[in-house]
C-alpha cells in the first residue's frame, strides 16, 4: 500500500515536470518567432542557424546587435516579473498583489522623472543607465520605506499593503508634480517610460536582469518548503517552526530585487506580474518548488508574446509592449479563470 | 523523551495579564489535559510551550534545557503544536498539507522516509481516502483530522493539541483522543491536550491541569481535581459528579448566577 501512494505522488510529481516541459517549450518556440518577425523577415530554421554562425551575414547581425536584445529581455523581464508576482501573492496572501502592490513601479516612475526632468543622477554613471540607476535606486528605496514601516509595526500583510498602498500614492503625487513642471518633451519621455517598452534593451542590460534573477529564484528555491507553509497561513507556519516574519523580510528584498531590476530597464509592464503566476497556479498547485520555474516561465511566455504582437499588430510601427501584453493576455487568462476546472485562489 | 516543566511563567499581551505564574510539570507518556474557560489563557500557554510567543518572567525547561535558549529549529524538531484555529487557505491537497508537518526534515527532494509516515498517519486517522482532494475544501470536521495529522507526522517528543477534536462527531472525537493516547504511550511522548469537554479529559487524561483567569486553579488526575465545587467557582456551573473508582462523570445541569458576570 505505502507504494501505492508513492506511485500517486510520482504521478502527480511527473504531471508537474510536464507542465514546466511544456511552458519552457513554448517560451522557446515563442523567443524564435520573436526573432523572426521585423522589417526582415526570416523563417524559423534560419532564425536558429544564423543565430549560431552567420550563414547569412545580415541576417546573423540583425539578429544579434538587434533583435537577440529585446528577445531575452522579454524573456527575462517576463520572467522576473512573473516569480516576483508570485512571491508578492505569497507573502502578502493576496491574490490581487503584483509586484507593484507596494508601491515599487511608482518610486520606479518617480525616480526615472527625476533623471528626466533634471538630468539628475544618484550615481555616476554612462548616460545609457541614467533612467534605469534613477529608477532602480527609487524603486529599491520605496521597497526600504515599507520595510522601516513593517520593522516598527511588525511585517504582517495587512502593514505592508497599507503602507505600499501609502507610499504609492506619495510617490505618484511627486511624479505627477514633476510631469506638471516638465517641458513637453520630457513628459512626453516620461510617459513613454511609463508606458513600458522594450526598445532600449541591450545584451549588457539582458545579462544584468539575468544574473539577478538567476540569483533570487536559487535563493527562493532553496527555501521553497517554507514559502509553500506559508500559504497555510501565519499561525500554522509559525507552528511549522518557520520564522514567519523573518521569512516575509527576505522573500520581500529577493522580490524588490527583481522587481527593480526589471522595471528600471523596461519601464512599467502591468498584468505580467498579476497573471502569471495564476496561470502557473492553477496548472501546478501550490508546491513552490514547480510553482517559482512555473511563474517564471508563464512570464516570459506572456511578455514574448506581448512583444511579437507589438512587432506585427502595425507593420513597420513597434507599440510599447507594456500596452499590448494586457490586450493580448487577458482572454487568455480569463480562459483559464472560466475554463479551469481547479480553483483559483 | 522529553519532560515539559513550567516555571513560574508569566505572559502579558500588551498590559493585559494572560499568564499569571504558571507552574506544572507534564510527564513523558502522559497525556495532559488543559481545561478552563474561555480566555483563560490555555492556547496561549500552549503558544508559550511551542515557543511561538516568549514569556515575560518564568521559565519552560525540557528535560534540563531551557526553551528560551533553545534554537527555533530545534524546538521545531521536538515539539509539534495544533493551533486552535482550523482554516487552510492556499490550493493544497491533504497530501501536501500533511506532508508540509514535515518541514524540518524536508529536503528538496521528498525523502522515502517522508513519504512512508506521511502514508501512515493518514491510514491511521482514516483520512488516505482523501489524500488527493484539496484541503480547503474539506468539512470543518475533516480539516481538524487532515491538521491533526500534521501534527503527528513530525513524530514529535513534544504533542501540543488545542483543540483537536471541537469539531468531530462522537465516534471520531473518541477514535483521535484513543489513537493519541495510544501513540503517547508507544513512543512515549508528552502530550499537552486543551480540551473543553470535561468529560473526554476525564477518560483519556492522566492529569488536568484547570486554568481559570491565566492561574492554575487546580491540577492532579482528574478524579481528584473534578467535583462539583471547583466546577462551580471556575466555571459557574452546577453539576453533578458522579464517582466510580476513579472514574468520574461530570453531569452539567445549569449555570449559576453570579455577580461577577462572565469571566472574560
Ligand atoms: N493576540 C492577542 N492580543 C491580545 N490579547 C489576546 C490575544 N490573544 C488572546 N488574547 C487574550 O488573552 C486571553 C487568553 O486567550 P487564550 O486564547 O489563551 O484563551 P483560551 O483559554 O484559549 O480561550 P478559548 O477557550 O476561548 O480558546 C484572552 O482574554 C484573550 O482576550
Ligand atoms: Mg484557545
Amino acid at each position: 500500500m505505502e507504494t501505492e501512494y508513492y506511485r500517486i505522488y510520482k504521478t502527480v510529481f511527473y504531471r508537474r515536470i510536464f507542465f514546466i516541459s511544456v511552458f519552457a517549450v513554448v517560451c522557446f518556440v515563442l523567443a524564435v518567432v520573436d526573432l523572426m518577425v521585423g522589417p526582415i523577415s526570416a523563417g524559423f530554421c534560419s532564425v536558429l542557424i544564423n543565430l549560431i554562425y552567420p550563414q547569412n551575414e545580415t541576417l546573423h547581425v540583425v539578429i544579434w546587435d538587434y533583435r537577440l536584445p529585446w528577445t531575452l529581455m522579454a524573456l527575462l523581464v517576463g520572467g522576473a516579473l512573473g516569480l516576483a508576482g508570485l512571491e508578492m501573492q505569497t507573502i502578502l496572501n493576496n491574490p490581487l498583489a503584483s509586484p507593484y502592490t507596494l508601491g515599487i513601479s511608482a518610486g520606479a516612475g518617480f525616480g526615472a522623472a527625476v533623471a528626466y526632468v533634471f538630468g539628475l543622477n544618484v550615481l555616476p554613471v554612462p548616460l545609457e543607465f541614467t533612467v534605469p540607476v534613477n529608477a532602480f535606486f527609487f524603486a529599491f528605496l520605496t521597497c526600504m520605506l515599507i520595510m522601516f514601516i513593517g520593522k516598527i509595526r511588525g511585517f504582517t500583510s495587512e502593514t505592508l499593503v497599507l503602507g505600499g498602498i501609502a507610499i504609492a500614492f506619495l510617490f505618484h503625487s511627486m511624479l505627477a508634480l514633476l510631469e506638471y513642471f516638465a517641458s513637453e518633451e520630457t513628459l512626453q519621455a516620461i510617459v513613454f517610460w511609463m508606458f513600458g517598452s522594450l526598445t532600449k534593451s541591450t545584451l549588457p542590460k539582458a545579462q544584468i536582469v539575468f544574473a539577478v534573477l538567476a540569483f533570487t529564484s536559487a535563493a527562493l528555491m532553496s527555501r521553497s518548503w517554507k514559502i509553500t507553509a506559508l500559504r497555510l497561513g501565519d499561525e500554522k507556519a509559525k507552528s511549522l517552526g518557520i520564522n514567519v516574519e523573518r521569512m516575509r523580510i527576505e522573500v520581500l528584498i529577493y522580490i524588490s530585487l527583481l522587481t527593480s531590476v526589471a522595471v528600471c530597464f523596461v519601464g512599467i509592464i502591468a498584468f505580467i506580474g498579476l497573471v502569471a503566476p495564476h496561470m502557473a497556479r492553477i496548472l501546478l498547485g501550490e508546491d513552490q518548488r514547480f510553482l517559482i520555474p512555473g511563474s517564471i516561465l508563464c512570464g516570459a511566455i506572456v511578455l514574448s508574446a506581448g512583444a511579437i504582437a507589438s512587432k506585427v499588430i502595425v507593420p513597420g510601427a513597434i507599440f510599447p509592449v507594456g500596452i499590448i501584453t494586457s490586450m493580448i493576455g487577458v482572454p487568455f487568462f480569463l480562459l483559464l479563470v472560466v475554463r479551469g476546472r481547479k480553483h483559483i485562489w | 523523551m522529553v519532560t515539559v516543566r513550567v516555571e513560574d511563567v508569566s505572559f502579558y499581551y500588551d498590559r493585559k495579564k494572560v499568564l499569571d505564574r504558571i507552574n506544572f510539570t507534564a510527564e513523558q507518556g502522559e497525556i495532559t489535559a488543559v481545561i478552563g474557560p474561555n480566555g483563560a489563557g490555555k492556547s496561549t500557554l500552549l503558544k508559550t510551550i511551542a515557543k511561538i510567543v516568549q514569556p515575560d518572567s518564568g521559565e519552560i525547561f525540557f528535560d534540563e534545557k531551557r526553551l528560551s535558549r533553545m534554537k527555533k529549529e530545534d524546538v521545531s524538531r521536538t515539539v509539534s503544536y495544533l493551533p486552535q484555529d482550523n482554516v487552510i487557505p492556499g490550493i493544497l491537497t491533504v497530501f501536501e498539507v500533511v506532508m508540509l508537518g514535515r518541514i524540518p526534515y524536508l529536503n528538496w527532494r521528498i525523502g522515502k522516509e517522508d513519504l512512508k509516515i506521511t502514508v501512515k498517519v493518514m491510514k491511521e486517522l482514516g483520512i488516505d481516502n482523501y489524500a488527493k482532494r484539496y484541503a480547503n475544501k474539506l468539512s470543518g470536521g475533516e480539516r481538524q483530522v487532515v491538521l491533526v495529522a500534521q501534527a503527528l507526522v513530525r513524530e514529535p517528543e513534544v504533542l501540543l493539541l488545542d483543540e483537536p477534536v471541537s469539531n468531530l462527531d462522537i465516534r471520531n472525537k473518541l477514535e483521535i483522543l484513543e489513537l493519541i493516547r495510544k501513540i503517547t504511550k508507544e513512543r512515549e511522548m508528552t502530550t499537552i491536550i486543551v480540551l473543553h469537554d470535561l468529560n473526554l479529559a476525564a477518560m483519556y487524561a492522566d492529569k488536568v491541569i484547570i486554568l481559570s483567569g491565566g492561574k492554575v486553579y487546580a491540577r492532579g488526575r482528574p478524579y481528584e481535581v473534578l467535583n462539583e465545587d471547583v466546577l462551580s467557582s471556575v466555571y459557574g456551573i452546577e453539576a453533578e459528579v458522579k464517582r466510580d473508582g476513579e472514574k468520574i462523570q461530570v453531569i452539567p445541569l445549569r449555570p449559576v448566577k453570579c455577580d461577577k458576570g462572565r469571566p472574560f
